[in-house]
């Protein structure tokens, strides 16, 4: 009977010490290593910061909606998708970091995360995406966007853009005010409008539909792509066009004063300034045509292999 | 950049060459006996049994259209790209290849030592980082990829017939230079999924 009264004893005990234990684990915050799957938390967080700072934002599948405001904050707000480890919103000086961490294993079954996020106005941003589209409203501080499939979609104004993508399209319009727009594609397709000052396009497959306002500096080239330009030539404009086997138009608003150069190795020249194009060779296709439009302070050059050229006024 | 004085000289060749080819190219011996012998005997009929029913002649026409339509369209398909997967194994290294040289060249107009060296070290690295990117971005950059080769191989044959084609020189270098920044373009973006997606 001692026996049997000394085990139930100790039986009520463990338990009571495994009771405490739970409670214990149950109160303490998670670590990092404990940290699970957080599909469907909803967010909506806000930090303090900097007008002129830096966001860095990074959100592999999904989308990005970025959204600029006259309030020294940052504010988050989506659903955190399927695969989702945790969504990292830190602030250090300047720097402001949003992050959708996925789980370590799950790299190929990870479902898009949504993000709205408002920044002051002036802020630069730097965009990272895989997958995820990226949208941008309202920011007029410097903008570095790069995705890999994702479709890049944003408003300048002043501010410098740089975009990177793989096989997403990109859309830019901007508000016709100077600044330096570089993007850069693979596959996608670029359509650029309302945008002056400085450009420069490169593109291997992808057509390429520049509306400009201002053209100071214009640098396009694509390999197997279309391009399709368009703009007023500034005091002393260069423009400098480049395509393997694309055609190019361009389209010049208003009084064009250039030195113009054209070449190609195996293209047809249309242009509408007067003088025709002449064969390179009595025994190759090839055809170039040089002259001068006014007073001849600007320059073009179009060169392609076995694209056509049509040099126009719009 | 004109490429005059260079087509001048060559066009002056290819003219004195042209003058010198024969106007008309007379066979061995004299055919027309046996040609007018054979109308005689009635060989010049083509044979009854050689003619086929107009919907015969429509089908095997209409066969051939479809078998010639599907060939083009797998050599496309082939071409382009969309039947490269790139899922390592060296598949990366094998669609770019080694760098293509025309057949002669000036050694100022092709690629260096660095260059060759910057290309081998991004082909490296990409093996491995362009797996980071989903199956059908892979095929696209394989198109791509394929795209510039199939240009710098234009380039490269019309030079071997024009080396001293200033605009195939500069189209040539253009090339050389666009795939070395495709590929660097390629592994600044894997690299930054790489890095975002091992800063768990």
């Amino acid at each position: 009977m001692n026996k049997w009264k000394t085990f139930l004893g100790g039986l009520l005990l463990a338990a009571i010490v495994l009771a405490g234990c739970g409670q214990q684990d149950a109160a303490a915050p998670p670590s990092n290593s404990q940290k699970g799957d957080v599909a469907g938390q909803d967010i909506d967080r806000t930090l303090a910061a900097d007008d002129d700072g830096e966001v860095l934002v990074s959100n592999i599948a999904g989308s990005v909606l970025i959204h600029g405001w006259d309030k020294k904050e940052v504010r988050v707000t989506g659903e955190l998708g399927k695969g989702t480890r945790e969504l990292v919103f830190e602030r250090n000086g300047s720097h402001v970091e949003i992050r959708v961490e996925i789980e370590k294993g799950k790299h190929r079954r990870v479902h898009g995360t949504d993000l709205e996020i408002w920044l002051p106005q002036n802020s630069e941003i730097k965009v990272i995406t895989v997958s995820a589209d990226i949208e941008v409203e309202g920011v007029h501080g410097d903008q570095r966007l790069q995705s890999v499939s994702g479709t890049v979609d944003t408003l300048i104004w002043e501010n410098d853009l740089e975009v990177r993508s793989i096989s997403g399209d990109v859309n830019v319009v901007g508000h016709g005010h100077a600044g330096m727009v570089t993007v850069n594609l693979v596959s996608g397709d670029a359509d650029i409008e309302n945008v002056s000052g400085e450009i420069e396009v490169q593109s291997v497959s992808g057509d390429l539909d520049l509306e400009l306002v201002d053209i100071v500096v214009a640098r396009v080239r694509s390999t197997t792509g279309d391009m399709e330009l368009s703009g007023k030539l500034a005091k002393g404009a260069r423009v400098d066009v480049e395509s393997i086997n694309g055609d190019a138009i361009i389209m010049l608003v208003g009084p064009v004063n250039a030195e113009i150069e054209i070449e190609t190795f195996n293209g047809d020249i249309d242009n509408c300034f007067g003088p025709q194009a002449q064969r390179t060779s009595k025994y190759a296709p090839g055809r170039e045509l040089k002259f001068t439009a006014g007073d001849g302070n600007g320059e073009i050059r179009i060169k392609t292999l076995n694209g056509d050229v049509t040099l126009c006024k719009k | 950049m004109s490429t005059r004085p260079e087509n001048t000289d060559a066009d002056a060749r290819l003219d004195k060459a042209l003058n010198e080819l024969p106007l008309e190219i007379l066979p061995k011996s004299d055919l027309w006996p046996n040609i007018s012998q054979a109308i005689a005997n009635g060989r010049g009929q083509p044979a009854r049994g050689s003619r086929r029913p107009l919907l015969v002649r429509l089908a095997i026409a209409a066969s051939l259209v479809v078998v010639s339509s599907m060939a083009t369209s797998w050599w496309i398909a082939q071409g382009d790209g969309r039947q490269v997967k790139l899922a390592g194994n060296g598949e990366f290294a094998a669609l770019v290849g080694p760098v293509i040289l025309p057949a002669s060249y000036d050694e100022t107009r092709v690629p260096g030592a660095r260059y060759l060296q910057d290309r081998a070290e991004l082909v490296q690295v990409l093996e491995e980082q362009i797996l980071l990117l989903p199956e059908e971005t892979r095929q696209k950059v394989a198109g791509d990829l394929l795209a510039i080769q199939h240009a710098l191989q234009d380039i490269s044959r019309e030079l071997t017939g024009d080396p001293g084609n200033l605009l195939l020189q500069q189209f040539l270098l253009t090339m050389y230079r666009r795939e070395l920044m495709l590929l660097d373009d390629l592994n600044q973006i894997t690299a930054a999924v790489k890095a975002q997606r091992t800063q768990i």
